[in-house]
């Protein structure tokens, strides 16, 4: 963990992911960063038309396993829309509520479980985002890192080409990209 | 534009067919180049746009996810674009997120802050900021600076191409219009050629070709029409002409004439103005009403008036007040009968208050029907003449005064020799207690009154004839001072100024004068009194009261002042007459005689005498006698003892009671006398028995006492002699003295004073 955020960092953290009037400010920053990567993401990427009933259907982001979002991930989300559509962000504790969703954090503390969480959402179209070490290699789609004070991510563009999901080719140049995809076959 | 206008016409429609044509090419060009100019901007704006908007959009997710290391990579790509000198990608919140930069550009020049939307050419550059937006939100703004380089070159390059152009489009139409203009300028130089041979040649014969049908034919066949119709009219012009020149000639013949005429009658004006202002005499023209319409300058300078001051004024006005009424009486007169009156003497009072006399003489000024129109008024002024007339009346009558008197009293003298000498005989030989002394003591008394007034007498008839010695006023002063007897109620003060200056005076004239004054002043006080007397030196430079002119210098003034009853004014103008007396009182009667003889002795000295008095309060008399710078003669002592002697004299008189009194007076001295009866008888006598001393009277019948004097000289060389005379001083016994006669004894004799003077002769 980085305690020392730039001022930069600060002030880009309070105008895109709002208040964050916690009393951890360093944490409650980084996962303010991380909720704004989070809606970011959706605008770069192009779900297939199934995914969707009608086009006012709301993209919904859930977030699996331990919350570090605290409010971070729905303010940021909060009376905004993405290519015409509202967000709305859901909470699973257990694997076992995992429900509808078009894209899902998958929180550190389901590192266990992930093989699990990916075979269930296997046949539809969700956009997973992940902390975890190896994320991208392991059957996730973008992870997102510390680097350098800044936030960075990865992206396994094959896992996510097999959900039926498609990248913008401007949000990959700004990524690592994963080649690998064997634990797929899990 | 000057230079323009002097130009041949030919030249002007070069010049203006080239200027137009010149003008449009360039406009035309100019137009094209600010299109094309224009559209190669806008196609610049557009491009940079263009730019903006690919670079902004491949750095939209570098923005979105904070990957300045990305953008910087995207703005790189900007390096293949020549003309693009810098860049600079902000974010949202306006700071700077990633730039690039050319290398030969400033880095400062680069904004540090992104501004709204927009183009425009600032600093050389053409700089455009955009808004990157994404998905409907704005993410940052994109900044692009390009340089000019290709507009200029552009511009440049079209520079060439204008000049150019411009070049041989000016020699074409210049060419053109060389051959094409004369179809304009030629008809209106041959007008022009036709204009200046009828100016210059006046020949309005001459007529102008027509060449054409347009409105240069019309102007020409206009301008041989003006130039017919300009020919009648010369000729008549001209006809008139020499008429108006023969009247103009005449005219200019007369107004030389009237000018010297007007010059003259000027002239002649000035001539007589001038006459009139400096006319010897006060020349006044008068309104018949007796206002003062001219004065002349000569009488307005000699009244001290301004001219506003007399002019438009009354006559009457600078009249002496006496002569007001009969100024008016005058002016009535003439306005009733209209003819002159007599010339009259009058006053006129100038500025300064003085009196003027003058005469006027009047004539009047008539208009041709006879109406009084002005009168003239000549006034000449007589105050001096007036005042010369006065002086001589009163030299004639102190004159004639005079001769009377000096006669009387040369006849009273004679006869009052035994009346003074005999009291004195008389009184030797009768006995000390005898009754008659008392009479004969009156007798004497009234003899030596007598005496005294005949020496006043004698004095006025005498003027100017006695000996001058440098002596001290305050001496003599002193000398009378003690010899007078005052009243105990009268003082008498002296205040006699310490150095004072000699004067040249005769001291038994000057003696008479003082006593007279002094008995005057003393005769003047009634009761108590006081009488000063003053001596000072003084220099006088302006005139005294009474004096038109004084010789200035230093002088030795006397001032006797008492307290007494003072003069009236009336009188004080008489006061040096002689036999004018105010003491009327029988007990001290005047002879009317002090005052004049005072007058005549002071003016004898060549001196002046004035009298202030103010009637109760008392009389001054100043008298001022010129200084002497001769020394005073020692005075040698006068014996007051009468010595006699033996000697032999012989006294020669035509009169026997002179010749007896001097007989008896000299004998009683013990001198041996002889008499003779005159002078020839005297001459005689010498010639036998030498004498000691002649006595010799001035005036005898036969030849006078210098005559016989003179005679006896040339036998008796050293023959001693002195004169008897009546008068003090006479040139006669001035003769005598310079003969050598040794004294002079004046009469009637004292036995005193011949005894004196005789002892003085025989002892020399």
């Amino acid at each position: 963990m980085n305690k020392h955020i730039s001022l930069f960092l600060i002030i880009f953290t309070f105008n895109t992911a709002g208040y964050a009037q916690n009393s951890k400010i360093t944490r409650a920053t980084e996962y303010g960063i991380k909720a704004a990567f989070v809606f970011n993401f959706a605008k770069f990427v192009d779900w297939p038309d199934e995914a969707f009933v009608d086009a006012t259907q709301p993209i919904v982001i859930g977030v699996v396993g331990r919350d570090p979002f605290g409010l971070n991930l729905v303010q940021t989300v909060r009376g905004k829309t993405v290519k015409g559509r509202n967000l709305v962000v859901k909470r699973f504790t257990r694997i076992e509520d995992l429900d509808f969703c078009n894209i899902l954090y998958i929180s550190s503390s389901e590192k266990k479980r992930m093989t699990r969480i990916f075979k269930k959402i296997k046949d539809s179209s969700v956009l997973t985002i992940g902390e975890t070490k190896g994320f991208a290699y392991e059957g996730g789609m973008i992870h997102l890192f510390n680097m350098d004070n800044k936030v960075r991510f990865e992206i396994n563009v094959k896992t996510a080409e097999r959900a039926g999901l498609k990248i913008s080719s401007r949000l990959l140049k700004l990524a690592k990209i994963v080649e690998d995809d064997h634990t797929n076959e899990n | 534009m000057n230079l323009f206008q002097s130009r041949s016409i030919k030249k002007k429609l070069t010049l203006i067919i080239m200027l137009i044509s010149g003008l449009s090419l360039l406009l035309a060009c100019l137009a094209f180049i600010m299109y094309d100019l224009i559209s190669f901007k806008s196609a610049m704006k557009r491009d940079l746009n263009i730019l903006a908007e690919v670079i902004g959009a491949n750095s939209t997710a570098a923005l979105i996810f904070d990957n300045a290391a990305d953008a910087k990579e995207t703005l790189a790509a900007l390096k293949a674009e020549k003309h693009i000198t810098s860049a600079c990608v902000f974010t949202k919140d306006g700071n700077v997120f990633t730039q690039f930069i050319r290398d030969d550009v400033n880095a400062r020049l680069l904004p540090t802050k992104p501004q709204p939307d927009g183009q425009e050419i600032r600093k050389g550059h053409l700089v455009l900021f955009r808004e990157i937006v994404f998905d409907g939100e704005a993410i940052g703004t994109i900044y692009i600076q390009s340089d000019l380089e290709e507009l200029y070159s552009r511009l440049k390059r079209y520079g060439v191409i204008i000049v150019f152009v411009l070049f041989i489009a000016s020699l074409a139409a210049f060419l053109m219009t060389a051959r094409l203009q004369r179809i304009i300028s030629e008809p209106i130089l041959h007008l022009a050629k036709m204009a200046k041979i009828v100016s210059a040649k006046k020949d309005f014969s001459v007529r102008a070709e027509i060449n054409s049908q347009d409105e240069l034919g019309f102007l020409s066949e206009r301008f041989n029409e003006m130039l017919s119709q300009i020919q009648d009219r010369d000729t008549a012009l001209q006809k008139a002409h020499d008429t108006l020149e023969n009247q103009a000639q005449e005219l200019q013949k007369e107004l030389t004439e009237r000018k010297k005429f007007e010059r003259a009658l000027r002239h002649s004006e000035e001539r007589f103005r001038d006459l009139f202002d400096n006319a010897p005499d006060m020349y006044i023209i008068l309104e018949p009403t007796g206002t003062i319409v001219d004065f002349n300058r000569r009488g307005i300078k000699e009244l001290g008036y301004r001219s506003e001051e007399i002019l438009g004024k009354p006559l009457k006005n600078i009249m002496h007040h006496h002569d007001r009424t009969k100024a008016e009486k005058f002016i009535n007169q003439i306005q009733k009968f209209e003819k002159p009156p007599k010339n009259i003497e009058a006053r006129l009072i100038d500025k300064k208050g003085n009196v003027i006399w003058v005469s006027k003489e009047f004539s009047l000024l008539k208009t041709k029907k006879g109406k009084l129109q002005s009168i003239r008024v000549i006034c000449r002024d007589i105050t001096e003449h007036r005042r010369l007339q006065e002086e001589l009346k009163r030299a004639h009558r102190l004159e004639a005064a005079g001769r009377i008197a000096g006669q009387i009293a040369h006849d009273f003298n004679n006869l009052l020799g035994p009346l003074a000498a005999y009291p004195m005989l008389l009184r030797e030989e009768l006995p000390e207690d005898h009754p008659v002394l008392g009479m004969v003591d009156e007798m004497e008394s009234a003899a030596n009154k007598i005496a005294t007034i005949n020496q006043q007498l004698l004095a006025l008839g005498r003027r100017g004839h006695y000996s001058m010695e440098p002596i001290d006023l305050n001496d003599l002063v002193q000398k009378v001072g003690m010899s007078l007897s005052l009243p105990q109620e009268i003082t008498l003060l002296e205040e006699l100024a310490s150095g004072l200056l000699l004067i040249k005076a005769g001291e038994a004239q000057l003696t008479r004068a003082l006593t007279n004054l002094f008995v005057n002043a003393k005769d003047a006080i009634h009761g108590p009194g006081k009488i000063t007397i003053r001596t000072m030196n003084v220099y006088l430079d302006e005139p005294l009261r009474g004096y038109q002119t004084i010789k200035r210098g230093e002088y030795v003034k006397l001032e006797i002042s008492d307290t007494g009853a003072g003069i009236r004014p009336a009188a004080l103008d008489k006061i040096f007459d002689p036999f004018f007396t105010t003491k009327t009182m029988d007990r001290m009667r005047g002879s009317g005689l002090g005052l004049s003889v005072v007058y005549g002795i002071v003016e004898d000295h060549k001196g002046y005498i004035t009298v202030k008095s103010i009637p109760g309060n008392g009389t001054t008399f100043s008298l001022y006698f010129p200084v002497t710078r001769e020394v005073q003669r020692e005075v040698a002592e006068t014996i007051e003892k009468i010595e006699g002697g033996n000697e032999s004299i012989l006294i020669v008189d035509d009169d026997p009671i002179q010749r007896k009194v001097a007989t008896q007076l000299l004998r009683r001295l013990g001198y041996r006398i002889h008499t003779a009866k005159s002078g020839e008888e005297a001459i005689d006598y010498v010639r036998k028995v030498s004498q000691d001393l002649l006595i010799l009277d001035m005036v005898m019948d036969g030849i006078d006492g210098t005559e016989t004097y003179r005679r006896i000289l040339e036998f008796q060389p050293q023959q001693k002699a002195i004169v008897l005379s009546g008068y003090a001083m006479s040139k006669r016994v001035e003769k005598a003295l310079k003969l050598g006669v040794g004294g002079f004894v004046s009469k009637p004799i004292s036995l005193n004073a011949l005894a004196t003077v005789v002892r003085k002769e025989l002892d020399e």
